[in-house]
């Protein structure tokens, strides 16, 4: 097979670049591995989608379902469903699919396989391991997909957005939520999710507190639980038992790059990138939260558009670079993307996170030690990426973000 | 009908003799309390096949382990098991001790055995911790899938005529005449024989059946599971110097590509945990062995019970209940003697070891991932459910888990579906598959999703429809 | 006089609201925005509330939710009015129940077909 773009994962990411690129005049062989496009889109049947991109709020299964409609007007889409990408090389992929093993020659690709869940191996949560221990998004693939309760009496472990989701849609569907216990003295999740997830139905977010073991020999049956100090240490004094059926686990997300394991990553646990989402291999692009982990679909869309259009002009070989000027961040903040951007005339726009929350202060974007951009925040918090525009004319070498 | 042997028991030993018995012959019934076989030690211990440096000279254990590990290579090569035998170094800076080993490895009649000093360890071991200076090198070590060996064992008997009952709970056990009448809560079973390979279970049983008990302990080891995306360049199993409690933390690939760090050893009950205390002991301890330690590459932790008695290996005939072989205590290196344990039960109830003719050969069940690109496609082409791919990470299609579900044991457990395919071992550990296997195990067993299990009776996956619980 | 506490969810900003409550006006302070005094104001008097879930079908449950936000206090007896329906199949933008509990909302399915 060959194509102009590989797209690899068919979620909003991979639909809007897919699109994007399509609409470039790019040949585009989009490859999801489920079998209808969506992601995880699919399974989010809360409302909170859809408010930036489509201008009306919508669920995840509807904003999936336009998406997968614009994609299949588009002619210059092809669509492979039920298909793995197993191997990843510049300029040529192995796809796991119906028809066997295929090898796909690319001229450029769109790595947008999302991320996944840690898991309770990944935090080393004690104890036993019954069944009842599910990440919020296998329980909410159990609960919304297929319709069965995962437990009666919940406890949630991390206060991520996704547990907070969890924690509404167990307590609608019939479950006690108990409570939500978060390692950490602030939580990441929307103070829109805060409230309406847990407040409106009195679910307590206890704060740096965890679970010390679980209990269980077939099911969970309960959970040791207290407080920790500043460095994550359980204190044992505060040591309470809950009894419980089930543990769900919203303790972060990372980047899923499987595919390429050798190639170094950033900060974000994705790729580093150029001001065109390229990679350090030629000819792959990323985005989405196969690049770093977004707070709304909107904007993993916006950005999936704008790399697809990049993928689509490199495989036109119209994409030009020029000098590097490197991105770097005071210590307030997280991670910046792209990591390095080119000399050259217009106006480029940063993506970041911040370390913590900061009230009515400028980010600066400072090109040796002359302002080039800034912008006013009232407020800013690590929970929400952010974005600086400025004019790159005339800077050279890099630039640093500041918090003033 | 009555069987020549009942064994109660299903873990790598208990399947290693039910296998050898079919085969010479015998009309043979094995039960288990769980749902599937190895769910007890068999499934959670490093998966080493030793090659017998270890068990003091002239034991049962070294005798066992020696013959054993001979036996692994036609054994699995037979059940198509995959198994390799990788090397393992006992790393120390105590050359007393590794030269000591070195003998008594030769005393128990160990091949493939040398010495190795601190440079020629660093070509097998590039990130060996410092301090490490000398070396016992085992050429014959090897690594195996402990419960996928239990499994095919139990299959390759099923498929010539054992019988494997699962979610027996023994209740009753009476003479009548020379036959044993063997009550559990479903089934009555008539045996002239009954083996008591029960592991942890093994005085409950005994009890049960009026043979000897004895004292037992169990002996908790915890473990850190790395995926095979972990960058630590390790082809070998590394042990440290034996202490009293046992081999030590180690360092191996396991046979499907990743590694294992553990086991801890703390005396205790028989819940398989994993603690605060044990695990930061094998982080402590593992950076002795091995440089490249990241410990934000382990994707699991487990823990596994073995059961001790004693010293060595309690493999005899009851003098209390005739007809009755007891094996109590079959810890470490018991996955290495399983083979030669078989043969050994088999000439205490008094057979001969000569298999019967005319056996048939247990099916090839290699992952689609493993087979060449030619094969591959044509597998694929003859049924597309082996181009859908069900667990991403560790790419294992419908196709393998609708085998794993058609294999002569008939299980209705994720966790079973994991041991023989590996669906869900990967960096998600199932968290995008498991509703997947889920729903392919209901399909298969004709089942209700309330009724497919994670593992054992009562683990049920789901409690019901949404709203209605 | 009744005083609620509440914390603005209009921006990250998360002001700390306190909204009184007497029989003739309602006054919002701790907010530094007027979106921040429309949010108090509407948590204290009708907070509303859109109402996601799944409807069960012979073919597995299907997604749906609310055409507009319901009354918070309503949420649990949309629910039940969902639990109520057993459908054969239906169809991405179906709306199944219509003016659910004269709330103005209607439930619609969600799910792709």
């Amino acid at each position: 097979m060959v194509t102009d773009v590989l797209v690899i994962g068919g979620g909003p990411a991979g639909m809007s670049s897919a699109l994007s690129a399509g609409e470039n005049g790019s040949k585009v062989l989009l490859v999801e591995r489920d079998e209808t496009l969506g992601g995880i889109l699919n399974q989010c049947i809360h409302n909170g989608f859809g408010l930036h991109y489509f201008g009306e709020e919508l669920t995840g299964p509807e904003f999936a379902h336009r998406f997968r409609k614009m994609v299949e007007r588009e002619k210059n889409i092809t669509v492979l469903t039920s298909a793995l990408v197993t191997k990843l090389g510049e300029n040529t992929a192995t796809i796991l699919c119906k028809n066997g093993v295929k090898e796909v020659k690319f001229k450029a690709c769109v790595l947008s396989v999302g991320c996944k869940e840690k898991t309770a191996g990944n935090i080393s949560l004690n104890g036993t391991r019954p069944m009842g221990i599910l990440t919020a998004g296998t329980a909410q693939k159990m609960v919304n997909i297929d319709g069965k309760m995962v437990g009666k009496d919940v406890v949630i472990l991390g206060s991520g957005d996704i547990g907070l989701i969890m924690a509404r849609r167990l307590t609608l569907e019939g479950a006690k939520v108990h409570m939500v216990l978060e390692i950490n003295s602030t939580s990441s999740g929307l103070k829109r999710n805060i409230l309406q997830c847990l407040n409106d139905f009195n679910i307590p977010l206890l704060y740096n507190s965890t679970i010390f073991e679980v209990v269980g020999e077939n099911r969970v049956e309960g959970v040791f639980y207290g407080q920790v100090d500043e460095k994550f240490n359980k204190i044992e004094s505060t040591r309470k038992f809950l009894k419980c059926d089930a543990v769900i686990l919203s303790v972060g997300l990372t980047p899923d790059l499987q595919l390429l394991p050798n190639i170094e990553k950033s900060k974000t646990s994705g790729l580093v990138v150029n001001e065109h989402y390229e990679s350090e291999m030629p000819s792959i692009f990323t985005c989405g939260n196969a690049l770093h982990v977004h707070d709304l679909v909107d904007n993993v869309a916006l950005e999936g558009k704008e790399v697809g259009r990049y993928a689509s002009l490199y495989a036109q070989g119209k994409l030009e670079s020029g000098k590097t000027i490197k991105v770097l961040h005071s210590a307030d903040f997280a991670y910046a993307l792209p990591q390095t951007l080119f000399e050259g005339e217009g106006e480029v726009e940063l993506k970041f996170r911040l370390k913590n929350k900061i009230v009515r202060k400028w980010i600066k974007v400072k090109s040796e030690g002359v302002e080039v951009g800034k912008r006013f925040v009232l407020a800013g918090v690590p929970g929400e990426m952010m974005t600086v525009k400025f004019s790159k004319n005339g800077v050279k070498n890099s630039v640093t973000l500041e918090v003033e | 009908m009555v069987f020549d042997v009942l064994i109660v028991g299903g873990g790598v030993v208990g399947t290693a003799i039910f296998n050898k018995l079919v085969r010479i012959g015998k009309k043979v019934a094995l039960i288990d309390k769980a749902s599937d076989v190895a769910t007890g030690a068999s499934k959670a211990n490093s998966g080493l096949v030793h090659s017998g440096y270890d068990p003091a000279p002239n034991s049962l254990k070294a005798k066992m382990n020696v013959r054993g590990s001979a036996l692994f290579d036609a054994l699995t090569k037979r059940l198509k098991v995959p198994f390799k035998r990788i090397g393992a170094l006992v790393v120390g800076d105590d050359e007393k001790m590794i030269k000591n080993l070195y003998e008594r490895g030769l005393q128990n009649g160990v091949k493939g055995l040398s010495i190795l000093n601190r440079d020629e360890i660093l070509k097998k071991v590039p990130n060996i911790a410092d301090g490490n200076l000398v070396a016992l090198y085992s050429k014959t070590a090897g690594v195996v899938s402990p419960y996928y060996l239990a499994i095919s064992l139990a299959d390759e008997g099923i498929l010539n005529g054992g019988k494997v009952f699962l979610e027996e709970d023994l209740v009753n056990a009476e003479k009548e005449g020379e036959i044993f009448k063997i009550t559990t809560k479903k089934n009555v079973f008539h045996a002239k024989n009954v083996v008591n390979s029960a592991g942890a279970g093994y005085n409950d049983v005994a009890k049960i059946l009026g043979s000897e008990t004895y004292p037992l302990s169990f002996r908790r080891g915890e473990y850190f599971v790395f995926g095979d995306t972990a960058p630590l360049n390790l082809k070998h199993t590394i042990f440290p110097l034996p202490t009293r409690l046992g081999k030590g933390v180690l360092v191996t690939p396991t046979i499907d590509g990743n590694y294992l760090v553990g086991p801890t050893s703390e005396d205790g009950d028989n819940i398989t945990k994993t603690t605060y205390n044990g695990l930061n002991e094998i982080k402590a301890k593992a950076s002795m062995i091995l440089k490249n330690l990241n410990f934000k590459d382990a994707i699991r932790e487990f823990s596994g019970v073995r059961v001790i008695s004693g010293d060595d290996f309690i493999i005899e005939k009851s003098k209390k209940q005739a007809g009755v072989i007891n094996l109590a205590g079959i810890c470490s290196p018991g996955l290495s003697s399983a083979p030669a344990i078989a043969e050994y039960v088999t000439e205490l109830l008094g057979y001969p070891l000569k298999e019967k003719e005319g056996l048939k050969e247990l099916k090839d069940y290699t992952l689609l991932k493993n087979l060449p690109l030619k094969e591959q496609n044509a597998k694929i082409r003859e049924n597309a459910d082996y181009g859908e791919v069900v667990c991403k990470c560790e790419k294992i299609t419908k196709g393998d888990i609708v085998d794993a579900l058609n294999r002569p044991l008939k299980i209705r457990s994720v966790d079973g579906i994991k041991r023989r395919t590996n669906a869900g071992m990967g960096g998600c550990q199932g968290g995008f598959c498991f509703t997947k296997v889920v729903n392919l195990i209901l399909k298969e067993r004709k089942i209700s999703y309330e009724e497919v299990l994670k593992e054992n009776r009562g683990s049920f996956v789901a409690l019901g429809n949404i709203r209605e619980v | 006089m009744e005083k609620i506490e509440l914390t603005c969810i209009m921006c990250p900003l998360g002001c700390q609201l306190v909204v009184s409550k007497d029989k003739n006006a309602i006054t919002v302070t701790g907010n530094n925005c007027q979106r921040g005094e429309i949010f108090g104001k509407e948590e204290v008097t009708c907070p509303m509330r859109m109402v996601t879930s799944s409807v069960k079908t012979s073919k597995g449950v299907k997604a749906c939710r609310t055409t507009k936000p319901v009354p918070k206090s309503m949420v649990f007896d949309v629910m039940k009015e969902i639990e109520k329906l057993r459908l054969k199949s239906v169809k991405f933008g179906e709306v199944v129940i219509k003016n659910v509990l004269n709330t103005g909302a209607d439930i619609v399915i969600t799910a792709n077909d």
